[in-house]
């Protein structure tokens, strides 16, 4: 039997479509609540491909990075004048040792570990270096061992003496200057160990100071947004009750990527981070409302709102690394700097300034981590996503800076 | 005072726009506008009205999170009503889809003229309409629903039960009958009244 055209089946369709076409239900006020404050909120969007890409190239390249900086150490000829002191970091457990004895060898190998602060270990390197206890002393080699080393090498062959003045910091990090002549040495990386051109032989205040060396800088920071929220005017509704944030939604991430050199820093950036805030669209209801002091007001009623604006920043940052000169200070710094940045979504430009300090931690001699607590404060406002408010956020984050030091 | 007055979406177009700007405004309007003729649709296909509260809320945040597929404004309502009806499909695909089984009522038979049948549905209010189809079973009420009052045609049907063409009309003749002999039981019990 065909049901549709069967007489009976249209008749019943047309009754009872004609009873229901009307027909309609009012939703409880508890489900419309509910409803209302889930519309308009947006769902999160999907990790960004592209993003997350970017994140593990970069990853890869930091992998790399300290496979290949673990497994080299970098010893470079470096063409010096006459008096030129060099100074010398060596690593702690090291430098804390009493140096006895220096052998008087000119080899290359001996220049080098000299270069890199190893030369002062009484197991590497025994022989008739006396150090006094003063904070400078005199060390006298004798090149007799193996005159005349070849000009080839860049190493030392003018004569058979030179003159080095020790300094010796004590913890933490200890320094160690060690002024050569004649001119011609071997310095490690100007991390480890880096020239300056005095000539007196007297520690050096600036031996705290950023090596010249350019660097590459990757940070990577938890942010927490603080905001100042502005309500445009708007003629066509009345708002009201605003909340602001109402979750822990407010919290988000940044990463730079870029190069230092002599403390300055340019680094290209993305940032992302959440508003939230909940508020009434007010109607034309009052209800009366009990105070705690039992007396009634009208208040206007309104239907909740909750909203959520997502901003994804990109942008260039310059930053200035002020270092202490206090011994005990040496390896805190910190810094000011601006920043430009545009939103993805809705093109707005802001500019920023940045304010925080932070540790530097030796990995190794090519590889410093640092903390950094920072600020970041807004000079323009955020558009929200619907543009009817806009945001002045105050960042507040922690991060985690990783400097690479050049060849 | 006019200062105040909320912003009206002239056109149902507007309307579409401002929802897929993103405009607050634009959805509470779409929302208040649909709502009771959503949730009517919710409570035919429904069992309980808490199903249909369920079903109804589900089917909203669809709908918004969704606009950006409807192409043509002008098609809005028709595509809502789709969205819903097919959450609803969904809900019960989901929850209780083994329910249906021959409930043997294959043959079953009701006496009455076509003539009165239509005259006791003419005559019953709505509410106790949507009582008897909401009593029939979940796979009857659903191809009830779709067929004599949505308009849907078999091939549709079967497409969105997951049913051959075939099995959507016999499922239909089972429940027709059955709707029939409700409304005998009905039809009866009134005239008794």
């Amino acid at each position: 039997m065909n049901t549709e055209k069967h007489p009976t089946d249209r008749d019943l369709q047309r009754a009872f479509q004609q009873k229901f076409k009307d027909f309609e239900a009012t939703p409880d006020p508890e489900l419309d609540k509910k409803i209302l404050g889930h519309i308009g909120t947006p769902r999160p969007p999907a990790p960004n491909k592209l993003l997350v890409l970017s994140g593990v190239i970069i990853l890869a390249f930091l992998a790399a990075l300290l496979f290949v900086e673990n497994g080299k150490e970098t010893v470079k000829p470096v063409e010096a004048g006459k008096n030129t002191k060099l100074h010398i970091t060596p690593d702690r457990h090291i430098a804390d040792e009493q140096i006895t004895g220096f052998q008087g060898t000119t080899n290359k190998a001996h220049h080098q570990e000299a270069a890199l602060g190893r030369g002062t270990s009484r197991n590497r390197l025994p022989g008739p270096l006396q150090k006094s206890n003063t904070q400078q002393s005199e060390i006298q080699v004798s090149a007799s061992e193996q005159p005349g080393l070849s000009n080839d090498t860049g190493l030392l062959t003018n004569e058979k003496t030179i003159q080095l003045d020790v300094i010796e910091k004590r913890r933490p990090y200890p320094s160690i200057a060690v002024s050569l002549n004649p001119a011609n040495l071997l310095a490690s990386d100007a991390n480890h160990a880096f020239l300056t051109d005095s000539a007196n032989g007297k520690p050096d205040k600036t031996t705290h100071h950023p090596p010249s060396k350019t660097a590459f800088v990757v940070s990577l920071a938890g942010i927490n947004t603080f905001q100042k929220l502005i309500v445009m005017p708007n003629p066509t509704a009345r708002l009201q009750n605003f909340n602001v944030p109402v979750s822990f939604q407010n919290t988000g991430f940044s990463a730079h990527l870029g190069i230092e050199k002599k403390g300055m820093s340019l680094t290209a950036g993305y940032s992302r981070f959440q508003q939230e805030l909940s508020y009434e669209i007010a109607t034309g209801a009052y209800v009366l409302v009990k105070d705690h002091l039992g007396n009634y007001a009208a208040r206007s009623e309104g239907i909740p709102v909750k909203e959520r604006a997502d901003f994804n920043l990109l942008g260039l940052s310059l930053k200035k690394q002020l270092y202490f000169r206090s011994p005990g200070l040496r390896d805190f710094y910190g810094y000011l700097g601006v920043s430009g940045n545009i939103d993805v979504q809705s093109a707005g430009k802001s500019g920023w300034l940045s304010i925080g300090g932070g540790k530097n931690i030796m990995v190794n001699p090519n590889l410093k981590l640092s903390v950094a607590p920072y600020a970041e404060y807004s000079i323009g406002r955020l558009k929200s996503t619907n543009a009817e408010f806009r945001f002045r956020p105050l960042l507040v984050g922690l991060s985690m800076n990783l400097r690479i030091a050049g060849n | 005072m006019s200062f105040f007055k909320p912003k009206t979406y002239k056109t149902r177009s507007e309307l579409v726009r401002g929802c897929l700007n993103g405009e607050r405004r634009a959805q509470v309007a779409l929302y208040d506008r649909s709502k009771a003729k959503l949730l009517g649709i919710c409570l035919r296909y429904a069992h309980t009205v808490a199903e249909a509260e369920d079903i109804f809320q589900e089917a909203i945040l669809k709908i918004f999170n969704r606009i950006s597929d409807l192409e043509k404004p002008e098609l809005l309502d028709p595509w809502m009503r789709s969205v819903v009806i097919r959450t609803a499909i969904n809900y019960y695909n989901r929850t209780t889809r083994q329910e249906l089984r021959n409930t043997g009522l294959d043959e079953a038979s009701y006496e009455l003229e076509n003539d009165d049948y239509l005259r006791i549905i003419d005559q019953t209010n709505v509410e106790a309409l949507l009582e008897i189809i909401n009593a029939l079973p979940q796979k009857y009420r659903l191809i009830i629903n779709l067929y004599l009052i949505d308009g849907y045609q078999h091939a549709e049907i079967a497409k969105m039960l997951s049913m051959s063409e075939n099995t959507s009309r016999s499922q239909y003749m089972r429940a027709r009958n059955l709707l029939m002999l409700k409304l005998q039981e009905s039809g009866i019990t009134a005239n008794e009244h």
